[in-house]
């Protein structure tokens, strides 16, 4: 009767460990599962800045064939960032073109970088010498420089849509411009 | 659930922006001295940086002229010590701001802003916004300068 006693306690007692090293071994891997995601989260990240960062780098260069190879073709450009119809890429390579002929030496100086997701948030300033005609105005020579910040979304290696918000009014004053009371129409 | 920690630290930051956002729209600026180290600094466009105390009057000069000024928080992003807000922002234009007195205006513009977190206190910010589209819906437009006389 006493062995039949101890016997019950033996066997309760290696179903309790046995327990025990199963969820410990559990909430081990749901950990380990937990990290890994991070990791990978982390390296999808570390990849889509690698990207915007190109991006930029190729702009600054006119490479033009950027937004066959890193834009995605139903992109969309939201500038301002609520613009809820966006430029197409065709059509963003063609404001980037006007841009460079009023300003051929213009660049992008990328001030910071933030990736969460896939998305990418850029501060930067640009700036660069008014030496072509620019929106009817011409040139000036003028430097002019101003700062924004970019939203990227970045799907499969391509960016889907940016939004931007950008100091326009700071570069139209730099280049001689000022805010006045719409005047009225004068037939 | 285990994260890694930064997940909490940056959900906490994430917070505190928005909260720093809704405080505007409460018009209870006493808490951003709660939410911002005492050092705190903005970078607004190309303006020199701004002290804590000439933002609040800054905001305040804004709410004052448009006492309906909402922010509408389209997207808030953290990572690390820094978290990201984009917001769309609405008012009516019923007072006097930056010399033009009210027009009863409505208006819709864009703002994004960049925070740096040190301590869970948010140092240092910098904004953009489309100030153009702002005094264009005010009724303003870009025109050359005129000449000094």
């Amino acid at each position: 009767m006493k062995r039949g006693v101890e016997r019950y306690w033996v066997s309760a007692l290696v179903c309790v460990v046995l327990l025990l090293c199963f969820s410990l071994a559990c909430q081990d891997k749901a950990a380990m599962a937990e990290l890994e995601k991070f990791r990978a989260q982390a390296a999808v990240e570390q990849q889509n800045v690698a990207l915007v960062t190109k991006v930029f780098d190729e702009l600054n260069k006119k490479n033009t064939e950027v937004y066959q190879e890193l834009y995605a073709p139903d992109y969309g450009w939201h500038f301002p960032s609520n613009n809820p119809k966006g430029l197409t890429r065709e059509e963003e390579e063609g404001f980037s073109k006007m841009l460079w002929a009023g300003f051929p030496d213009m660049r992008y100086d990328l001030k910071e970088m933030v990736a969460r997701g896939d998305k990418v948030m850029v501060r930067f300033i640009t700036g660069g010498t008014h030496s072509g005609e620019y929106q009817g105005l011409p040139p000036t020579g003028k430097k002019v420089e101003a700062s924004g910040m970019w939203i990227g979304q970045v799907i499969d290696g391509k960016i889907v849509n940016a939004k931007e918000d950008f100091d326009v009014l700071g570069w139209m004053q730099q280049l001689g411009m000022e805010l006045r009371p719409k005047e009225a129409k004068k037939k | 659930m285990k994260e890694y920690p930064q997940a909490a630290v940056e959900a906490q930051n994430a917070a505190t922006l928005r909260q720093f956002l809704e405080e505007s729209d409460k018009r209870n600026l006493d808490a951003w001295r709660e939410l911002c180290a005492s050092d705190y600094q903005l970078h607004f466009a190309g303006n020199p940086p701004m002290s804590l105390e000439e933002h609040i009057q800054a905001n305040k000069a804004g709410t004052d002229a448009f006492p309906d000024f909402r922010h509408t928080i389209e997207d808030i992003v953290a990572q690390g010590d820094r978290a990201v807000f984009r917001a769309t922002l609405n008012g009516t234009h019923q007072g006097t701001y930056m010399g033009m007195p009210g027009t009863g205006r409505a208006f819709r513009y864009t703002a994004m802003g960049m925070a740096h977190f040190r301590d869970g206190k948010i140092a240092e910010m910098w904004m953009e916004a489309d100030f153009l589209g702002l005094f264009q819906q005010l009724g303003m437009e870009l025109k050359p300068k005129a000449p000094a006389k």
